[in-house]
Parts: C-alpha cells; structure tokens; sequence
C-alpha cells in the first residue's frame, strides 16, 4: 500500500511524504522540493552582505538567519560587539522565536485542534483573534529591534545600526506586557486543548532521541552557548560551537533536495531532535514568572508521554511565555546600559561560526572569507534538515503501529501523518538549499 | 547583407565623432563593421546601451569620448563616463564577457588617424571572439 | 460576494505569506467572509488549486515542474499577480544565475550519482521572472512586499480601485537628510563605513552604496528611515529592465574618483550588490556560460 501526501499542507516549503507499506514494515520518504542553493549564491559576496542575503532561506525565521549570519561574520572577523548591541539582538532574536512559534500555534496547528474546521471559521473564533493580537503585540517588538519582522536588517558585523530610543524601549517593554497579559488569558484554554489533542493521539509510543539544544548563561539560551548533546542512553556531550563538524555529520537524501544529519556520540551515529521539545526536555526548571507557572504544568505532561512528539505544541507555547518575560528582563537591562552602537570592523582573511537557537533548533552558520573580505566558503545547516531523520523513523514508528492494529484506512493514516509532522513544524524552505560538508574541509 | 562581427561605437559630438568625420574626410580607411551612434558628451553614455548593444547581437562596443582632464564640452561628463565604464566592466566580466567586449577610449577631434587605428584593433579583437548567444526566455522550457 | 484567492508558492521563503497573514486587516477579511483562502500550502488545507478570482505567486521559478505548475494554476485564475520580488524579478535566488545548474548541485548529489529514480524535479538550466512564462495582470515587488503597498492591493481587489505601482524612486519618499551643503565623502565599502555611519544623513553622501535611487518607491523609505542603505528590493523603476545599470550610472555621477578603480574596493562585486534581486529580470539576465553558447551539448545530456 503505497500513501502519498503531496504536499502536506500547513508547514512551510513543499513537502512530499511517500510511504510505503509492505510486508517487511513500512519505508518512509519525506521529499522536500524549492531548492534554491543560497551557499552557492553567497560565495564571491562581500561578506558584509550575507545577513542581508541569507534571511530569504526562510520567511518565517529569518530573524535567526540574520543573528548566525551575523554571528558567523562576526567570528571571521574578530570582532567584539558592544553590550547594547548584543541586548538589542536577544530581544530580537526572542521576538523572531515568539512570532515564529504564535504563526505556527495559530494558523498552521489550530485548525487541527479545531478538528479541520473551515478556515473562515477558524478566523472568527474568540481564541484566534486573541492570537492575532498577541502576535501584533511580538510583531511590532521584532519590528522595532530588527527593523522589520520578515527579512530583519537592523544587525550588521560589529553591532546593531540603530540602537532602540528610550520611547522605543518603553514600546516594546508595553507590547511585551500586553503580550503577556493577553497569552494568561489564552493559556488556560489553549493548553487544554492541545493537551486533549495530544492525548487523543497518544496510541503510539514513540523511540526515545538523542537532542541537542545550545546551553549559556540563561535558563533557555537562544544566542549564544555551548552546544550540548544527550543521546538516548543520557550520555552527555559539551562542545564549543566551532567544533561542530566533529560532532555532526551530514549525508544526501538520493530522493530528496535535503540532507540526513546525524551527530555522533562515542563513535556511534546516531538520529537526533532539535526545537523547543528538546529545549524544554533538557532543561530543569525555570526559576519565576509566569513561564515558570507554565513550565510545570509542561513537566507534568512531560512526565506522561515523554518526548513524545506532539509535546512540540504544547512546548511551543511555554516558549512564547518565556520569551516575552526574557524580552522585558533584557529591556531593563538594556536601558541601563551605555548607548554604543557598534564596534569598529576591519576587512580580514578568517573563518567564523556561528550557531544560534532558532525557533524550530539549532542553527548553524559557517563563512570562510578571503583578504578583500569576499566569501570563499559558506556552509548553513537548519534545524529542520536535523530534524527530518528523526520526523522519517516517527512517521515509520507510527505507521507500522497502525498498520499493526488493523487501523490501515488511508484517510486515518495520512491525518496522522500529518499531525506528527505538523508538530515538528518543518520548514522546508530552510531545509533545502545545498548543505555541503567537503570531507577535509574542517581545518 | 550584414557584416560580421558587429561593433557598436558610442561617439561624443564634440571629439570622437569630430574624428571620425575627419576620418573619413582625410580618406582613412577603417573597417566597415563600424557603427557609429552620436551623442551629446561622454557622460550621456548609459550603461543600459551596452548590455542592450551586446544582448542585440552587437560583438564589441566601444566608448569614445575626450581626453580629461579638460577636453569634455560639458566640463566633467568624461569623468562620469570613466567610473561608469570601471564599473560596468566589472559587472560585465562577472556575467562571463571577456575583457575586449567593451573598450573606453579618449578620441580628441583632429586624432583621426588615432580613431582609424583603435577601429581596427577593435574590430580585429572582436573577430578572434567567439559569436555571443542567448537563450531566449522561451526556450528554457525546453528541457 | 466573496472573492477567491489562491496562493502558488513555487521556490519560496514564505516571507510573502508571512507578510499578508501578519496583517490584521486581511485576517478580518478572511474572518467575515469577504475573503476565502482557497488554495495556500502554508495556510490551508487543500491539495488541489480550485479555479479562483485572484491568483498570488510568490517565489521563483526554479523547476521545471514549477513551470507546469504555473501554466497550469493560470489557467484557473481570472487574474494572476506576481507577489514578491522573487516571482517578479528573480528575487536573491536569481543570483544563481552566474552558477551552472550542475555546479550548483554537484555538491548535493555527490557522493551520490545523479538521481536515477527521478523524484527530485529537474532544475532549470536557470531563474526567470514569472511574466516570461504567464501573462500577469499585476507586480508587487518587494521583499517582502510592503504594508502599504499591500494594502492597495488589497483596496484594489475589494473596491476595485485600480492598482497602480509608484513611479519614482525611493528617494523621493526618504526622510533622510541630503544637505547639498554637506561634503561628498569618497566611495567606502560597507563593511568599513559601519562604525562611524550617521543614520540620519543620505547614506550615498556618505559614501556608502545605497540602491534609492535606482529603485522603485512604495515601502516609504522602511529601510533607509530605520538607519539601514537600500538594498533594492523593490526592483527597477519603471520603463527599466537594469537595476544594476541605473546605478551604476547613479554612481558615476555622484562619485568622481581618482583613480576610477578606486571604485570597485567601495563596490567589489557589482552583481551582488547592484542586482541582488534582479538579475533574471535584467538585459542580460545569467552569466554566459548558464545561458550562453554552450547550449547544445547541454540539451542532448537530458
């Protein structure tokens, strides 16, 4: 029996699923399509240009483009930038992981809790206008610290170009307030909801991962840290962001325009989960606010149906709490501290990397540049190319169950086909745009 | 009957096109590929007639304007006309034209015999150049 | 009444779709009716195009299925309108059109051979703008396009207002200051002019590459007004096919340099940085060797 979802609907990029179903189990194959070859592209650019350029990868987290980009450049250079900038980036980048995480939670996941309703619909419901404003309220803060909410451009090497005014801060620490407020109000309602979702699809038990998740100085660190790696048996790994070719590996998909990535952890290699499941799962607890209150009620979930993959939802939706509470903490930080835009940047030959967490994981971006300050090398590995191997064996996981409790209607089977991937919220367009490793490329 | 290969000359009126008509008054012989467009000053040379000269199926095209510092009727077009032509080359040599495809030269009203001589080593140049195709916008659907 | 739209996606970031749906007005529209998503893969759930009054394309031509895809979704629409610079110019994707098909994917085939089991859809040999393969009845550029712009779009479909595009330059609408008194700095690169960039002056004025005036209007200036140099999102001003060529000539009258070479360390890769969203829009619209002589041995390969 052969089930084609072409394309699956609701995630971003074009997506193909095959599965195919046989005597020996079921053979999975997630096609992804609209490649486009943006590291090819980059090469001969000045570098300068590529957190212009590389933002266009994705639509929907192109702030996380923009801060590894910048970061990447960064490091090649050896610039340090001043303390305000770096806060006005943080609020950015939290911003670009809040909107990112409301797109997804309102126009891409709702409909299913909502059982398929029809769109019109949808739009008119109580719940998701409320949805609508709280992302207006994330949207005008990435649009105030990044210039703009798609396709940001306020960070350049060295620092920001326009660091926020007082009456800006105050904007943005109001819109986060309200943000808040009104996310209280959604909460209850809202979680259970996914909640009964998730339960109603939890038949199947799902093999544990290994995740990787960056980890620094704050409870969830999205900008900058170590990456740490915990593989299935809870073996853990540190390992500074400018090792990462000894630890993750890639290798073309024969039917795909992405790639399986794999990390290797003693020797052995091995399928891995980024994103807020992972994020959420290593972490201990966070200490206050409101998030805190959430992130209980995340454990307890948790403690039911671990790392079951639908658990992305709910997850989603802690973040978004924790990230207007980290925006109005680093904004009263940053009101405080000395207004130095930028530092100064010079051209030089170097290599740099930078890793940020984006909404959906790790993000990794790698520019080498030559003595005029033009790209010679760029390698860009997205969270949902980590992903895909991993949402494969689920898909294979979940199919071979059904198929083995007689549930074989090809309807039954494509909706929850779409329900797992739709929880890893995929984005394709990331995914697919040549991720290459040459095999002695990392000196 | 067209002659091959084609060379696309943007002249000023007030120094290369001077010496081209003085060219040909004086019986200098230069090749007949030659075509010649009159404009105002150097610096009413646009950039968009080059690429739509080599796009048209023009084999070389060559600026010619007059000497700087203080030749330019209009005081600095030539100027203008300079920058443009570094740059422009630039760009062209990034789409993959070779370097004999476009040529900026200062041509004052009585070189005639200078204008003869830079019309053949064009033209000879743009001879040993292979003939430029495009791909028709169309024709990319055919696989 | 309600008025169909759909949405065909082809090689795209979703940045477009992002734009419109993060506009209140447009989930109010969709909320009362007035507006029916009936085809998007992003925003609904729908796998076959149903024949609608409006169609959007957002994203670049890339494949050859995109092209049937295209042809195909035209003949279901009463209006096409190009959404994004991507399907009106190329878009950044576009600048693969100085890279050959093959050498763009050698990297991602090997160690692999090449597909044999043709699931991928095959690359074109390179990017074209969508109004050479269907008749569009509007272009929105941008990148993502607009607010404003999109809503006189959206005027225009509900009032049936005609939608008109500006037609001057991004200049005309900055609120940068352009002193005629101030001093020409000499030509800089970006990347060495950040640390003492004013924000408030004419960034050409400062020497720093800035595409206003060889691109189009209708974004008020977003860029330049929050401190950042237009890149030239927006695409050519009318009756232009060449950004890159209005700016050089631009360039050449507001910097006289000595020597003129002094110019390409300011400016060190014209294409990229003149054309970035243009270049398969432009006169000569790929490098020669994607789309120059070597074409008939290419052919036979497939």
């Amino acid at each position: 029996m052969l089930v084609e979802i072409k394309p699956v609907t609701r995630i971003e990029g074009h997506l193909y699923a095959y599965i195919d179903i046989g005597e020996g189990g079921a053979r999975v194959q997630l096609r992804a399509e609209g490649f486009r070859g943006f590291e090819k592209i980059l090469i001969g650019r000045p570098i300068e240009e590529a957190p212009n350029i590389v933002p266009r990868i994705c639509g929907v987290c192109p702030v996380a483009h923009h801060l590894a980009s910048v970061k990447a450049v960064e490091a090649a250079l050896g610039v340090e930038i001043p303390r305000a900038s770096r806060m006005v980036r943080e609020v950015m980048g939290l911003g670009g992981v809040a909107q990112s995480h409301l797109l997804q939670l309102g126009f891409l996941l709702y409909p299913d809790i909502e059982h398929g309703e029809e769109v019109r619909n949808i739009y008119s419901t109580q719940l998701f206008k409320m949805f609508i404003v709280l992302r207006k309220c994330v949207l005008r803060i990435v649009d105030i610290s990044g210039g703009r909410h798609v396709h940001p451009f306020n960070a350049v090497p060295g620092g920001v170009l326009k660091l926020p005014l007082r009456e800006d801060i105050d904007v943005m620490r109001t819109e986060a307030k309200n943000g808040l407020k009104i996310l209280s109000e959604l909460y209850g309602e809202l979680r259970e909801r996914i909640e009964s979702f998730i339960e109603s699809n939890t038949d199947v038990v799902y093999r544990r991962k290994s995740m990787a998740v960056l980890v620094g100085s704050k409870e969830i660190e999205f900008y900058d840290g170590m990456v740490k790696i915990i593989d299935d048996n809870n073996a853990e790994l540190l390992f500074q962001p400018s090792r990462y070719m000894e630890f993750i590996v890639e290798e073309p998909i024969e039917y795909s325009y992405s790639k399986n990535v794999y990390i290797t952890i003693n020797g052995a290699k091995k399928i891995f989960r980024v994103g807020p499941l992972s994020r959420l799962t290593t972490l201990r607890e966070i200490q206050h606010g409101v998030s805190g209150e959430f992130y209980k009620d995340f454990k307890a979930v948790l403690s039911k149906w671990p790392q079951h993959p639908l658990l992305y939802n709910l997850a989603r939706l802690i973040e978004v709490a924790y990230c207007l509470e980290k925006i109005i903490e680093v904004l009263d930080e940053l009101q405080n501290t000395p207004a130095t835009p930028r530092a100064k940047t010079m051209v030089e030959e170097g290599e740099g990397i930078g890793i940020v967490e984006a909404p959906r994981g790790l993000l990794i971006h790698h520019y080498r540049c030559s003595g005029d300050g033009l790209i010679t090398y760029a390698n860009i590995i997205t969270p949902t190319t980590m992903n895909i191997a991993a949402m494969e064996q689920d898909i294979k996981e979940l199919v071979e169950t059904l198929i083995e409790r007689q549930l074989n209607n090809v309807e039954y089977i494509k909706k929850r086909v779409l329900y797992l991937i739709r929880s890893y919220d995929p984005c394709i367009s990331c995914s697919t745009h040549t991720i290459h490793i040459s095999p002695n490329s990392s000196s | 009957m067209s002659v091959e290969p084609r060379v696309l000359v943007f002249a000023c009126t007030y120094c290369a096109y001077a010496a081209a008509e003085t060219a040909g008054v004086s019986k200098l012989q230069y090749p007949p590929q030659i075509y010649i467009v009159r404009l105002p000053c150097s610096g009413m040379f646009k950039s968009y007639y080059v690429l739509k000269a080599l796009r048209s199926g023009f084999d070389a095209v060559l600026w010619s304007g007059c000497h700087p510092p203080y030749d330019c009727h209009f005081i600095n077009g030539n100027y203008k006309a300079r920058v443009r032509a570094t740059l422009l080359k630039a760009y062209l040599k990034q789409l993959g034209f070779e370097d004999e495809r476009f040529r900026l030269e200062w041509i004052a009203a009585g070189e005639a015999d200078r204008f003869a001589l830079i019309a053949k080593e064009i033209v000879e140049n743009a001879t040993r150049l292979p003939k430029l195709r495009f791909i028709e916008y169309r024709e990319v659907e055919v696989k | 009444m309600t008025i169909n739209i759909g949405i065909v996606s082809l090689a795209y970031c979703a940045g477009c779709e992002v734009a419109i749906a993060s506009m209140e007005r447009f989930c109010g529209l969709i909320g009362s009716g007035m507006v029916r998503i009936a085809y998007s893969t992003l925003l609904v759930d729908r796998e076959e195009l149903e024949n609608v009054d409006i169609l959007f394309v957002t994203g670049s031509i890339r494949t050859y299925e995109d092209i049937a895809i295209i042809k195909e979704a035209s003949r279901k629409a009463l209006k096409i309108v190009a959404f994004g610079s991507c399907a009106c110019f190329g878009g950044i994707p576009g600048l693969a059109n100085t890279i050959e098909r093959e050498e763009l994917l050698r990297e991602i085939f090997s160690p692999l051979k090449p597909s044999t089991t043709n699931s991928r859809s095959k690359l074109t040999r390179f990017i074209v703008p969508l109004n050479t393969i269907v008749k569009i009845d509007y272009m929105v550029p941008g990148c993502p396009p607009p607010e404003p712009l999109i809503e006189t779009l959206l005027d225009s479909l509900i009032y049936g207002k005609e939608f008109v595009l500006p037609k001057v330059s991004v200049c005309n609408e900055c609120p940068l200051n352009r002193d005629d008194k101030k001093p020409l700095k000499k030509p800089r690169r970006k990347l060495l002019a950040l640390n003492d960039i004013d924000i408030n002056t004419c960034f050409l004025k400062q020497g720093i590459l800035c595409m206003g005036p060889a691109t189009l209007a209708g974004c008020k200036a977003l860029c330049p007004s929050k401190g950042a140099p237009c890149i030239g999102c927006m695409g050519p001003l009318p009756n232009s096919k060449d950004q890159a060529a209005d700016m050089i000539d631009a360039l050449s009258i507001f910097y006289s340099v000595e020597p003129p070479e002094e110019i390409l360390k300011a400016i060190p890769d014209p294409i990229g940085l003149l054309s970035m969203f243009t270049l398969p829009y432009s006169t000569i619209p790929y490098h020669r060797r994607v789309g120059g002589e070597r074409i008939e041995k290419d052919v036979s390969r497939d």
